[in-house]
């Protein structure tokens, strides 16, 4: 009897704990850009950085940097990374090699939760042949 | 007391070498310098000063101008011996960090604590009536991410005080005495990983290779000066898996080194001043100007 009462005891355990499971999350999520500057222009063959800080009121599971064609929705670039963290610090170079004056977005995915809630930020700049 | 001094003092010509992790200099590994492998235990506080110019990132990105780095490690250090063949290190280091450019930037803070296993493979430096004697040691240790090394908005991690990485440490140390003369080798090689934010900074090794004289003053006092050669060189370090091209480490530096060991009963001073001969680190931007260390230890009897 006393086994029972101790594997009921460490189920409930085991369900509260379950079912906090969400508790460290991410709700709210802070993206800023330090760069690139919206609408900021970029020589053929220029870098452009993708700096800034991710902040959140819980645990986010990860960020996705990415530079993709405004027109086409082509990804010129992207990288992820699967951290669990409450703070990132996100720095990435993409070089322009377009051959086209080509609006380009920069998007960075802050990774909320476990279900893949997401919060999204972008800054368009114009990339030079 | 003789007998006391001239045992530590032979002791003295084994070293340890671990690399550090002062990241954000181009090349952060070092050799710890002369360290007493005597029968004795110690403990001591040791700094070490390193000065590099930094040329800004070709592409302009962030240009403040030429930065001048001055790189600051206070390390409260000490060996206890277990039996003959063994000896446990740890190191305790606070960082004091300091970037010119236009604007002055200051870091500081506890660094990464080290710890460390030596094994005696041959110490007969004792034994006076031998035309050489040897000592040597092999060691292995472990770097805990205890320093701070993440910052929100400062980007330039390799000024932070830690590196958020655990790293494996390895060092040889052997030496060689005839009559007063003597040959010393120090070879350190640290195995990093990566740290939380998938950042890995560059394994780092490092070789010096010193001849020394020991200048027995009289029974208290001993000097022992010492000229050579020190390389180091640093892998870069990648991000997220891929070769990053942010970072300011990787490279070769070529250094001479003149060291000084002043052992007065149980207290011994270290000074030691490493001037770069050739250098070519993060692909030429950096250049380190100097490295200056001086420590103190204190030495006690042991009964083993």
């Amino acid at each position: 009897m006393k086994a029972v009462y101790i594997i009921a005891i460490a189920l409930t355990g085991i369900c509260f704990s379950a079912c906090k499971k969400g508790k460290n999350e991410a709700g709210s999520v802070t993206i800023t850009f330090k760069e690139p500057a919206a609408g900021d222009t970029i020589p053929s063959w220029n870098q452009v950085h993708m700096e800034g800080t991710i902040t959140a009121d819980g645990e986010m599971r990860g960020y996705v940097v990415s530079a993709i064609n405004a027109s086409t929705n082509v990804v010129l670039f992207t990288t992820s990374y699967d951290v669990r963290s409450g703070a990132y610090n996100f720095h990435e170079h993409w070089i322009n090699n377009l051959y086209d004056t080509t609006v380009v977005t920069v998007r960075v995915e802050a990774l909320k939760d476990d279900a893949g809630s997401r919060e999204v930020r972008e800054r368009d700049v114009v990339c030079l042949p | 007391m003789k007998q006391f001094v001239s045992a530590m003092l032979l002791g003295f010509l084994t070293t340890s070498a671990y690399a550090c992790d002062i990241c954000g200099c181009a090349a952060n590994a070092f050799s710890v310098g002369m360290l007493p492998n005597s029968k004795h235990h110690f403990i001591g506080m040791r700094s070490t000063l390193r000065w590099f110019e930094s040329q800004p990132a070709p592409d302009g990105h962030g240009y403040r101008g030429v930065s001048s780095q001055f790189f600051t490690t206070t390390e409260l250090f000490g060996r206890y011996k277990i039996g003959q063949r063994f000896q446990i290190q740890a190191f305790i280091p606070y960082v004091f960090n300091r970037k010119t450019d236009s604007v002055t930037t200051t870091i500081q803070g506890l660094g990464d604590v080290v710890a460390m296993g030596n094994f005696v493979f041959i110490d007969n430096m004792d034994s006076l009536n031998r035309n050489f004697r040897h000592s040597g040691t092999i060691g292995l240790g472990v770097k805990a991410p205890t320093g701070t090394f993440f910052k929100l908005g400062f980007e330039e991690i390799n000024m932070l005080p830690g590196t958020g990485s655990v790293d494996v440490i390895t060092n040889l140390n052997y030496s060689v005495q005839y009559k007063n003369f003597g040959l010393q080798n120090e070879t350190g090689f640290t195995y990093k990983t990566s740290n939380k934010y998938k950042y890995r900074f560059g394994n780092a090794l490092s070789i010096s290779q010193v001849v020394f004289y020991r200048w027995d003053v009289n029974e208290d006092l001993k000097i022992i000066p010492q000229v050579g050669m020190n390389y180091m060189h640093n892998w870069k370090d990648t991000k997220n898996g891929v070769l990053s091209e942010d970072t300011f480490n990787g490279g070769d530096i070529y250094s001479g080194q003149v060291n000084l060991f002043v052992l007065y009963r149980n207290i011994g001073v270290s000074v030691q001043v490493f001037v770069p001969v050739y250098q070519r680190l993060n692909r030429g931007y950096v250049n380190q100007k100097t490295m200056l260390r001086a420590g103190v230890n204190y030495f006690f009897n042991s009964k083993k």
